[in-house]
């Protein structure tokens, strides 16, 4: 198992979000976190990289307590996390912004790796010399998530890829995903997109109220508690 | 006449510059109003002075200078800045914080060197040359090619080194740069090291040139302001064109007003970008903040 989340209750302040969640990503998996908005999903991902405050349980990669490990070490760790929104550094180029992401690597290595990484995401090479922010939304996304994978994480937190975007980019984007889960890196992905989501995934947590309330694979769709609360059955 | 101003105003502006340049890379990343940074720089010059009147070689006193400054700034983050940070404290405390901590900076120069105007004695002659009706001292030479060559380092450094390139995402977004993998408490502190740095040499050269008084470090706040808001805050190079501007107006506005009037002229400016231009000639917008 590489990430397991075991009895986690977090939030912020003295406001707790989670109660008692557990979720377990195994290597190679696509795993989805869906719920309704406000559930805590992106909390959970906080959570792993320590922004929302963890007042129980405990969250274990690669059979090591993450509790010590300072918020700059995780990505060390081979975690890479690509929070909801977009964050871009919209005042940085795209090539600045993808140097970034290679923070961790030395100058040899980073050369290396954004080359490789260019090759998978061909469409930023005539982008380079931009800078971030005049970018599409589609665009952005795909920078972040090229970003996200320059250091070669084994684990990809992904929270939401495909928010506000149009159709034709969500698909871009989930074909994306899958194309990632080739290369043999596993994905924690919260998805408000519930369908799209499921289709690409191995397993799947529905999370309601800061618990999760369901999980499996893909039979869970047919589930009444998933009908009702989004395919509108 | 205009050659002579426009000297002038590379001596005070090449200085406004350095300062201003420190100041706004302190204000970024720290996020806070470095009320405090002008007296800190004074404080250089005056242990400079203090060095040279107990007879240690001139260089030596200014390498000491430089310690003193870096160990002090360090001393100021960490048993007052980190604390306020840890606690996430608001922008008003940090306001305060940072006039505090100017005003008692200020004091204990007081304190320790009382009210008179002390001078920095030099271990060379100061020679005059004089061309085309205007004049320059070697001192002021001095000034300006310090205060232009350090400035074209750091914008060098941050522009198209590796580590600026960290530092500019520490400003941009904070916590992106840590998820990346940035100890944000390490650049912290070397950011510190930097601009202690910076004001240790702007102070020193401000002594030389001005003489130092404890009220300088005031005035010099003051001045670095002004030019990082004329430039606008949150633009780095936009503080260095705002000192070499302020400079410049200044030393023009002698022409035509009194000189004591000079002081006064930069609170007009101030107030002037303040209401018509709050974000500066180069009025860039605003970080996007993290959301979800
Ligand atoms: N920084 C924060 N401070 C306080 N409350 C927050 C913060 N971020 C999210 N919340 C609250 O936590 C709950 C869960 O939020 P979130 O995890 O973002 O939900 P989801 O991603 O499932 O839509 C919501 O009620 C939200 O208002
Ligand atoms: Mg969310």
């Amino acid at each position: 198992m590489l990430l397991q989340i075991k009895n986690l209750s977090a939030g912020y302040g003295k406001f707790p979000v989670l109660k008692g969640v557990n979720i377990e990503v195994n290597r190679g998996e696509i795993v989805v976190l869906i719920g309704p908005n406000g559930a805590g999903k992106s909390t959970v991902l906080k959570s792993i990289f320590k922004i929302a405050a963890i007042y129980e349980g405990e969250i274990i990669f690669k059979n090591q307590k993450l509790k010590k490990i300072s918020r700059h070490d995780l990505i060390r760790l081979g975690i890479s996390y690509v929070p909801q929104g977009r964050v871009i550094f919209p005042n940085l180029t795209v090539e600045e912004n993808l140097l970034m992401g290679g923070f961790i690597l030395d100058n040899e290595l980073l050369k290396q790796k954004k080359d490789r990484i260019l090759e998978e995401f061909p469409h930023l090479k005539k982008k380079l010399n931009l800078i971030a922010d005049v970018l599409s939304g589609g665009e952005q996304q795909m920078l972040v998530l090229a970003r996200g994978l320059i250091t070669d994480p084994e684990l990809l937190l992904l929270d939401e890829p495909s928010l506000g975007l149009s159709p034709k980019i969500q698909k871009e984007i989930f074909n994306k995903i899958l194309e990632i889960k080739n290369l043999g890196i596993s994905i924690l992905l919260v998805e408000q997109n519930a369908k799209k989501a499921c289709e690409i995934a191995d397993r799947i947590y529905l999370l309601k109220s800061g618990k999760e309330v369901l999980f499996g694979g893909k039979e869970i769709l047919s589930h009444p508690l998933i009908q009702k609360v989004y395919l509108g059955g | 006449m205009i050659l002579q101003v426009i000297i002038n105003s590379f001596i005070t502006g090449g200085l406004y510059a350095l300062i201003a340049l420190g100041f706004s890379l302190l204000y970024n990343t720290f996020k806070f109003i470095p009320f405090f940074y002008g007296a800190f720089a004074i404080f250089a010059g005056y242990f400079l002075y203090l060095f040279n009147s107990i007879n240690l070689p001139f260089s030596l006193g200014i390498i000491l200078s430089f310690l003193v400054l870096i160990i002090l700034g360090l001393l100021i983050d960490f048993f007052l800045l980190r604390k306020f940070r840890e606690r996430k404290a608001g922008s008003v405390i940090m306001l305060i914080l940072g006039l505090a901590l100017g005003i008692f900076l200020e004091n204990l120069l007081l304190a320790i060197f009382g009210p008179n105007i002390k001078s920095i004695s030099l271990p060379f002659e100061n020679i005059t040359f004089n061309f085309f009706n205007s004049s320059l001292t070697l001192i002021q030479l001095i000034v300006i090619f310090i205060s232009l060559s350090f400035l074209v380092i750091t914008f060098f450094s941050i522009y198209k080194s590796r580590y600026g390139l960290v530092i500019r995402s520490l400003i941009s977004n904070p916590l992106m740069a840590e998820i990346l993998g940035v100890n944000k408490e390490d650049i912290f502190r070397k950011i510190l090291i930097f601009t202690s740095l910076i004001a240790a040499i702007g102070g020193i050269l401000y002594g030389i040139e001005y003489n130092l008084e404890p009220t300088a470090g005031t005035n010099l706040t003051i001045k670095a302001f002004t030019s990082a808001i004329i430039g606008g805050l949150e633009f780095l190079p936009g503080s260095i064109f705002g000192g070499f501007l302020l400079g410049f107006i200044e030393n023009i506005s002698v022409l035509f007003l009194p000189s004591a009037f000079k002081d006064g002229i930069t609170f007009i400016i101030l107030f002037l970008f303040l209401i018509f231009k709050p974000k500066g000639m180069f009025g860039k917008k605003t970080r996007e903040e993290m959301s979800g």
